[in-house]
């Protein structure tokens, strides 16, 4: 099966895909409107977006790779420190769906400084999303 | 290492609220309090003491 990957070129993040029904207008529109360039690539499975991203060469795609950071805690104490290990440099650190930080190392620090339930999501353009709920300790 | 601190805009209600311990531990402190004597004799004869005696009395801890 024949499918066309329109992408961003910049981090190769894919936009959208389709196997049928692609014209030489609609590349063209795609590539004006939004800055998306255009590969064909032949492959059986569908193209999910989310999993796979463009290769370097811009002649194929890639599956994501996977997060596999290690918590020191995911129930940390109040004014308690999360330590994160194995986040590839890039990584880009969300809180609550707010950028907090981009990775320049491989290891990260969390204090919490109030209590509550944190939603914390790495995002890396070539890695599927990762999500973990950090639950501060109640008072006890 | 890459360091991220935490502080939400909660109010102090809204801080104590997610702080506090669960309500079950929290009646369950109270009730060991009663029981230990801190509140008088008295308040070991009130409704919230014998209801809370009367269940850990029926499910014993093993």
């Amino acid at each position: 099966m024949i499918w066309d990957i329109f992408y961003n070129p910049s981090d190769k993040t894919i936009a959208w895909t389709a196997n049928g029904g692609v014209t030489e207008g609609i590349i063209s529109s795609q590539q004006a409107a939004s800055g998306y360039s255009h590969i064909q690539v032949e492959q059986d499975d569908l193209v999910d977006a989310n999993k796979y991203i463009v290769n370097e060469d811009e002649n194929g795609i890639l599956l994501k790779s996977s997060f596999e950071p290690s918590f020191s805690t995911i129930i940390p104490n109040l004014e308690g420190t999360v330590n994160i290990t194995g986040l590839p440099v890039g990584t880009k650190v969300y809180i609550d769906d707010v950028l907090k930080s981009t990775m320049t190392d491989t290891s990260l620090n969390i204090t919490f400084n109030d209590p509550g339930n944190f939603r914390v999501t790495f995002r890396k353009s070539d890695h599927l999303e990762y999500e973990q709920l950090i639950v501060v300790g109640r008072y006890v | 290492m890459t360091d991220i601190t935490i502080t939400t805009t909660d109010t102090a209600i809204e801080k104590r609220e997610k702080y506090y311990s669960e309500l079950s531990e929290q009646l369950d402190k109270l009730y060991h309090d009663i029981d230990s004597g801190k509140f008088g004799d008295t308040a070991k004869t009130g409704q919230f003491y014998l209801a809370r005696k009367a269940v850990k009395d029926k499910f014993p801890k093993s």
